[in-house]
Parts: C-alpha cells; structure tokens; sequence
C-alpha cells in the first residue's frame, strides 16, 4: 500500500525546488523554500502514519522544523533581503531556461542514482530517496550557477532539505539534543550569512557575490 | 448508435469551449460579455460569406484551412471520451498519430501563412513554430508517461474504465495534468502564452498567421481552433475526473468536466498577464521539465 | 575534569561578552586558555572518564587532536595582548566571545564519540570563525568571509549528508542503527558497502573542505590572507586538525569494515593533489600570508596521504598533527609581527627583518625550516615516518616518489620566498623596529616544542600515538 500523502508532499518538495530554477525574483525563491521546507516537515509525520502511531519524536521534528526553517529562515533571508533592495536576479551565470533544463537532467540521474544504492530497509516511500537526491543537486546548481549571494543561500537550503529527507529514513539515529543542535546550526547559519550579505551590501552597494573577485592568484 | 453519439458530441460540442471562456473572462471583467453561443453565430456568418483571396497566394493557401481542420478531425477520431465511448479508431500507437496530426494541422496553416508573401505572416509563423517545437517535448513526455503507466500505446486503453494508476500514480498524474495544461494553453494560443484577442502587430503569434483568410476559410479555422482546444482539454478531462458510470451520466459527467476545464482556462486567462516573448521558452521547458519528473516517478513505480 | 574542560571556554565566552573592559576580556582569555592547557596536560596523566552517557570521552586519538588545540589556543592568547594593542581601535567582545566558543566548539569535536555530535561541534566551530576572520572590517575581508561561509557550509553539509549515509549503512536487521564510533567500528563488515562507499566519499569531501585539501581548498587563501594572522594560525593549526580527525574516524571505520584499500587509494590520491596544487601555487607566490594558506594546504596534503598507508602511515600521520599545529603557531605568529611592523602583506614589501626585527626575523627562518621538515625538527621526523609507510607496502614507489618530488618542489618554492624577506637589505637609515614581548614569546615557546619532539618523543606520547595508529589498521 503506498502512502498516498507522503507521496503528494514528497513531489510538491521537489516541484518547489524545480520551480525555484526557474525563477528570477529573489523573493519568489526565498517563498518557494518556505514551502518546501513545510512539505518537508510534514514527512516525518506522514512516514509514521502508516504505521499508525504518532511518536513524540516526529512532532518534535514537525514543530522545530516548521518553527527554524518555514519561519524563522524565511524571515531572516527576507529581512536581510529589504535592507539589500535586490529584488531580482538580473545576469545569472546560466540561463534560467538553461539552468531549468540542468535542473530536469539532474533529477533523472537523481532517480538513476537512487536505483544504484538500494536502501538495506525499505523506505517508508520510494520516493524519499531520489527526491532527496534530486533536492540535493537542484541546491548545488543554484549554489553555482547564480550570482545573488541571498540565492546562494537558498540554494544551500534546499541542498540543507534534502539531507534532512535523508535523515528521516533513519528517524532514530540521531539523539534530540544533536537534532537540535543541527537545526539549531542551519539557523545559526543562515542568520550569520544573513549578516555578511547585509554587510556586503553596505561595503560594496551589491550583492552580487559575483563581484567579489579582488581575491586570488 | 454510441459511435453517432461521440461523432455528435466531437462536432457539436467544441465552439460551446470558447464561448464559455469569453464569459468567464467577461464576469472577471464586470462585463457581460458575449453570449455563450457566440461562437456557432459567427461560424454561420462567415459560411454564408464568399472569400477573397490575395493575387499572391496559390492553392496552398486554400488548402491550409481544409487539411488543418481535416487533421484536426481526424485526430479527434483517436480520441476516447470515456469508458461507454471508445474512440471510433483505435489501435497501438494511435497517440504517436495524434500527436503528429496536430502537427501536420500546424504544419498546414503554417505554409498558408507563408504563401501569403507578407513578412508580418512570416514573423507569426517563425514564432508559432518556435514555441511549439518547445511545446512538443512536454507533450510527447506526457504521452510516454501516461503510456508507462497504463503499459499501452493506444489512447482508448489509457484514457478509458477506471483509473486504478491513481493511488500509486497520483503525484505523478498532478505534475501529468500541469504540463498538459501549460501544452494546451500553449498550442491554443491562449494567456499566458499568446492573447486571442489582442491583434497588436508585436505580440501576436497565431493570430498573426490567420489574419489573410476570411469567409468559410475563417469558418473553418475558428471551428478547427475550438476542435483542438476540446482535444487536449478532453485528455485532462478524463485523466482528471477518472469517474465511469452509465452511459447518459457518463456523457453528462464528461460535458461537465469540459466545462469545468473551460472555466480554468477562462480563470487563467483573467488572472495572469500575457508573458513577455522571451520568457515563454522557459515556461514551456518548465513543463517539460514536470512531465520528465512525472515519468520520473512512474518509471520507479512501474517497475517495483 | 573532562566537563571542566568541556565547559569552561563556553563560560567564559558568557562572561566575555558581559559590559567589562577589553583588557578584562583578555585576561578572562588568557586564564581560560590556559587552565584548558593545564587541564588537558593533566588527561595526559590521568585519562578522564565519560560524560553525558559516553557522547562525550576522550580516547587516544582525541586527546592527541586536543592537546596542540590547547597549546595553540594558550600561545595565541598571549601574543594577541600585543597584536590587539598595535591594531585599530575597536570593541573586542565579540572577537574575544567567538575566541573561546570556538575553543570550546574543537574541545567537544576532540571528545565526542558521536559523529552527530561531532558534526555539529565543527559546524559550530566553522560558524564562529566567520566573525574571526571579518575582525579587521575591510572590502577585502568580507569578501573572504563570505566564500569562506558558503563553501564551508556546502563542505560541511556533504559531511552530514556523509553521516548519514553512515547511519544508513549501518542498518541493522530490525530496522534500527547508529552513529556511535564504536558501534560502528564494531559493526565492521556487516556495514552495507555501496552506502559505506559513498559515505566516506562525502565525509572525505566535507571534512575535506574543511581541512582545505585540494580541490576544495578555494577558501583557505583568501580566510587566511585576510583574517588577522593569529586567527589564521589558530586555523590552520587547530580547526583543520579537527576536521581531519574527522577523516580519520571516517578511514578507521572503513578500516574496520574491511574496506581499508578503498579509503587508502582516494586518501593517497587526495593527498598527492594537494601538494601538487600547494606547490604549484607557493611558487611565485606574491603575498606571503597566502604563501602560508598554501602552505598549509601542503601539510592537509601530508596528513591525509599518510593516513593512507595503514598503521606505520597513521603514526606518521598522527605525529604529523602535533607538528603542523606548532609550526603553524611559529609561522602565522611571526607573520602577524611583519604585518604590523612592515605594514603590508606582500613578499617584495618585507626586507631585512633578521636586521630590523630580529627576533621576528629569527622565528621566520626557524618557521621556515620547521615547515620544509629540515632535520632537527619535528616535521622532519614525520614527513620521513610517512615516506618509509609509503614505500613498507611493497606495492607501488610511485606515491612515494611524487610524494618526495613535490615536498621538494616546495621546499625549494618556500625558500626562495621567505628567505629574503629574512635576509634581504633594506636601506640603512631604517632602524629597528620594536617587537614587544608578548609577541615574541609564544611562538619562541612554539619553535623550542617544534625542536624538541623532533630529537625526542616522550614514551607516553609515543605510547598514545601507537595505540592511536592501530585503531586505524582495522580488525
């Protein structure tokens, strides 16, 4: 029996992710990590309702992952964000169509690779995986192929999502207080970038970390 | 008797499409817009009117209007609306047919286009046929998705009885149904890809291409314009309302969901703003891009 | 003792940040340096139990990582009571809280037995190092910071995603698992070796970033070359020794699980790249706080081709630690001197220290040595331990023949830059320059440990780093 749920909320992560490829507007892409990080959180849950018990531990990963990565992420990014009045992604280093059709590329070798590493237990989805993989390219390729430095950091995010997918294969492994202490990081994280781009902005007038090459050999 | 009943509905039904579109679009705009009938008013207008055809043009302007809509039709022939209706022709690989008839279709208006001679037909018909060229991939993904999931080539196995694939499928058929929605609205040349009703020289695409033909040729392309727009909206339809049930409700449910269908594209059309030229590649190879996703999905589901 | 250890730096930190005076801020650095250097001599003598139902012991190997972590941290908060006085004005109490929280981040790193844990120790550790580096609030700076964020948080992530992966392996029949070290050294050969594979593929490109092995060495030129070089040293001779003992539980679990041949190959190959790329980058080089950074992508290199040849490599390899923190001590403390006192960070910009600034002048050149592996000191004594592991196996002369070329290119490369900043003539009228004590004394201190571990190993540090290597072998 699949899980009907899990499956909806899997793919709506990923769609998300796809679609902030594709768009220009740095708001748009800081929102559409929002999303998907709510749909993230929602998997913890929905993994467990199969079996039909709701343990403690799933509604802590709900609720510190609704509280750091659907709020509290989003409202740092967005405030530093107004400080910088960028609002759009003007020159990336690819296309938007191009980076899209990248995108799309790394998602089959996503699926292709997940067939290569088959899990020793049945995931609760067999989705989990190759979306969790997906996640992680699509993340990189913002990383590398866009110039605003508050995309960058939304890129790391999504790349951050999809390593939380896969950590919830084995819900159990790591202790509460590490878990803690991992969001607790990416938050930590996210507000010291947040810092430097306010800073970048004010030292240099952008936040095209493009532009930051006095730096090498 | 159930073959004269789908031939009905395939002839009768599809101006009803835009008609109702044009109302949606009117309500949005505090209007009260044009009646819904409009479209068979203005189709038996332009029949009872003679043609006038530029000096330039050859036979091949003609014909553009004729094989465009012979297509058309012959294409519609592949297509089930449902369970108690199977398509009048069926057989394996049926939906490689259709899709290139809608090709074929295009292919035709688009030499009548340019046998015209005008460089503003020209420009329409380089655009029509760059956009669709993009369009095509995330229609053929769609079809092969679709086709993996149901393990057929033929449009009446895939699109008719009941839908069990949902349930395993479901996520997949969503990201299915967006694609086939961008497609459609793409190839009927609708908001946010092209305005039908807008004749501005700089922003039109197909459009552009029909402005020389006038009289039954026009009736003819309106008819075929309605008929393509019911096709692809049909295939939505039916992967969307997977429901079977006897045959008059049947027919009801299915004429429903085309209505359904017509009032989301009303809806689109008055909610989103027309895309600036150089950002509708994108958008189609974002649907694209959903449709392999979705047949990303399916093929690890077929084949556990 | 151990929770004393564990929790004075982050105390401290608390205090540090309270409305007091700089100059308290720097004694509160100094006493807890200091009683942390005091306190982990003293795990030497007496190994500390566990805390916190065993996430957090101190075994062999984290105790030979802590040790020169603390000596390093002592070192540097004397000499920074020099450095600060000469620098521009501005408030210490971050700088001075991110000191010790990241003091306190590396000793939990040394001490977790978790790998969870561990990694968020040295994401900690990475995310206080950023205000570190963006101390002298320049354009330039900045712009280190920021690379240095992005790509370390991307390196850090592929070494969770690596944990995982990990855990994944280590699935056991009813569907639990585990990331505690022992259990997964235990678990040996019922790990799955695809996910296994992988794992220490990203843990090695994680932790990898955040040593600084090449390719993902992008950020250590710039951090280094703009963070203020006490900071730089601090770095270079604690925070990569800590990353690389992530590597290294990573190597001991693959050794364990049977997989040693696997690791050892892209662990050899990783190390030969790096010095390739360190010395390609060294010759020529302009700026000598970057000539360091390369430098010290040098010795990352070394550290993690070493630890590719079994037992005899991982001695090599965990002596190799000790002395790449002290050396790293001497050097970037030393450099910290020139740039106050010559202003400029440009190799063509310093001349004539040995005249003008001569015990700043001294410790360059015993750096400079120290650093080449030049006999009397300790990085000889390593450098040579991994070279004989290397050519032990039987198998091919070819690591350990590039290996030997490339330490000589750079030594070649090294001298030839730093030597006539030492030597040099500069115009007569230019006197000497002042050189406070505070700066001078601990990479003194520094260069005399250098000195003595590489004439003499004292048998209980020989014992650890033996006990230390042959977790490393497996079985």
């Amino acid at each position: 029996m699949t899980n009907v749920a899990l499956d909806i909320a899997l793919v709506l992560a990923l769609v998300l992710g796809i679609a902030s490829l594709g768009t220009s507007r740095l708001g748009a892409a800081i929102r559409y990590f929002s999303m998907q990080a709510a749909c993230v959180a929602m998997v913890p849950l929905l993994i467990e309702t199969r079996s039909g018990e709701l343990s403690i531990h799933a509604w802590f990963l709900f609720a510190a992952t609704m509280v750091l990565k659907v709020a509290g992420v989003p409202y740092f990014l967005n405030r530093s964000l107004r400080e910088a009045s960028v609002r759009t992604e003007i020159e990336p280093l690819i296309g938007f169509g191009t980076t899209l059709g990248i995108g799309g590329g790394l998602v089959a070798l996503s699926f292709a690779l997940a067939r290569q590493l088959p899990l020793p237990q049945k995931p609760a989805s067999d989705l989990l995986i190759p979306i969790a993989f997906s996640l992680l390219m699509i993340g990189l390729l913002l990383i590398v192929s866009r110039t605003k430095a508050v995309t960058q950091v939304v890129g790391y995010l999504i790349m951050e999502n999809g390593i939380f997918l896969f950590g919830l294969i084995l819900i159990d492994v790591f202790p509460y207080l590490i878990e803690i202490g991992v969001l607790l990081d990416l938050f930590v994280a996210v507000f010291v970038m947040g810092i430097v781009i306010f800073h970048i902005n004010r030292a240099f007038d952008h936040i095209d970390s493009h532009q930051l090459d006095s730096l090498k050999d | 008797m159930r073959t004269a009943l789908h031939l009905a509905i395939l002839m009768a039904f599809p101006p009803l499409l835009p008609g109702v579109i044009n109302r949606v679009k009117a309500a949005f705009a505090g209007r009260r817009g044009p009646p819904v009938l409009q479209l068979y008013f203005d189709l038996w207008k332009l029949l009872r009117k003679g043609a006038v055809y530029s000096t330039t043009t050859t036979w091949i302007f003609r014909a553009g209007p004729v094989v465009t809509l012979a297509a058309l039709l012959v294409a519609a022939l592949l297509l089930p609306l449902g369970g108690g209706l199977p398509a009048p022709a069926a057989f394996p690989g049926d939906v490689v047919l259709f899709a290139y008839l809608l090709g074929a279709g295009r292919f035709a208006t688009v030499l009548a286009a340019l046998d015209t001679g005008s460089s503003f037909e020209g420009m329409g018909a380089s655009r029509e046929v760059t956009f669709a060229a993009l369009a095509e991939p995330a229609l053929f993904l769609s079809i092969a998705g679709l086709a993996l999931a149901r393990g057929t080539l033929s449009w009446t196995a895939m699109l008719s009885g009941q839908m069990p694939a949902w349930h395993l499928y479901g996520p997949a058929f969503a990201m299915l149904i967006g694609a086939l929605i961008l497609v459609a609205l793409a190839e009927n040349s609708r908001i946010p890809f092209d305005d039908p009703n807008t004749h501005l020289e700089l922003t039109m695409v197909h459009e552009v291409m029909v402005l020389d033909h006038s009289g039954p040729d026009f009736a003819l392309i309106l008819y075929g314009a309605s008929i393509k727009l019911f096709l692809l909206g049909a295939i939505i339809v039916r992967l969307a309302f997977p429901f079977e049930a006897s045959i008059r409700a049947h027919v009801a449910l299915f004429l429903a969901g085309m209505i359904v269908f017509a009032v989301v594209v009303g809806l689109v059309e008055s909610t989103f703003a027309r895309l600036r030229m150089n950002r509708i590649p994108q958008i189609l190879i974002a649907a694209s891009v959903f449709a392999a996703l979705a047949m990303a999905v399916i093929l690890i589901r077929v084949n556990a | 003792m151990l929770a004393t250890l564990l929790l004075l730096p982050p105390i401290a930190a608390a205090v540090s940040l309270a409305k007091i005076s700089d100059r308290l801020r720097l004694q509160i650095l100094r006493a807890a340096a200091f009683v942390h250097l005091g306190l982990s001599i003293a795990l030497w003598m007496r190994p500390g139990g566990e805390l916190f139902g065993g996430f957090v012991s101190l075994d062999a190997v984290g105790l030979l990582v802590l040790s020169p972590t603390s000596a390093l941290f002592a070192g540097v908060s004397v000499y920074l009571g020099g450095y600060l006085a000469r620098a521009e004005r501005r408030s210490h109490r971050i700088f001075i809280a991110a000191l010790l929280v990241l003091e306190g981040a590396l000793t939990l790193a040394c001490a977790s037995q978790h790998l969870g844990l561990f990694w968020v120790a040295l994401e900690t550790s990475t995310l206080v190092s950023a205000p570190l580096i963006y101390f002298h609030h320049t354009g330039r700076a900045l712009e280190a910071t920021w690379k240095y964020l992005i790509v370390g948080s991307v390196g850090i992530a592929l070494a969770l995603l690596g944990t995982v992966f990990l855990a994944i392996a280590a699935t056991n029949p009813s569907g639990g698992s585990t990331l505690w070290i022992r259990d997964l050294t235990a678990a040996g050969a019922h790990l799955s070796k695809p996910w296994l594979h992988a794992a220490f593929v990203l843990l090695l490109m994680g932790y990898g970033t955040k040593m600084g092995l090449a390719p993902m060495h992008a950020w250590k030129p710039d951090a280094y070359g703009e963070a203020p070089p006490p900071v730089a040293g601090l770095m270079a001779g604690t925070f990569t020794n800590c990353a690389f003992l992530g590597v290294l539980r990573a190597t001991q679990i693959c050794a364990h699980a049977g997989e040693a041949k696997f690791a050892s190959s892209l662990l050899i190959l990783l190390g030969l790249v790096s010095l390739a790329v360190a010395a390609v980058f060294i010759i020529g080089q302009a700026d000598y706080r970057r000539l360091l950074a390369y430098a010290s992508v040098e010795q990352m290199g070394v550290l993690v081709f070493g630890l590719g040849f079994g037992v005899l490599g991982a001695q090599g390899s965990l002596l190799h630690v000790l002395n790449n923190a002290l050396n790293k001590g001497i050097l970037f403390l030393a450099a910290g001197n020139l740039l106050q006192l010559y202003g400029t960070s440009a190799i063509s910009g310093v001349a004539g220290a040995l005249r003008r600034a001569p015990a700043t002048g001294a410790l360059l050149v015993v750096g400079l040595f120290a650093a080449v592996g030049l006999p009397p000191f300790g990085l000889f004594i390593s450098e040579f331990m991994i070279l004989r592991a290397a050519l032990a196996g039987g198998a091919s002369a070819w690591p350990a023949a590039l290996y030997l070329g490339l330490l000589a290119v750079i030594f070649l490369g090294m001298c030839v830059a730093i030597l006539p900043m030492a030597q040099g003539e500069s115009s007569p009228r230019e006197g000497p320059l002042p050189e406070p004590v505070s700066t001078i004394l601990p990479p003194f201190a520094f260069a005399a440990a250098a000195l003595i571990l590489g004439v003499y190993v004292p048998p209980p540090m020989a014992r650890l780093i033996d006990s230390a290597a042959r977790q490393m072998g497996g079985g």
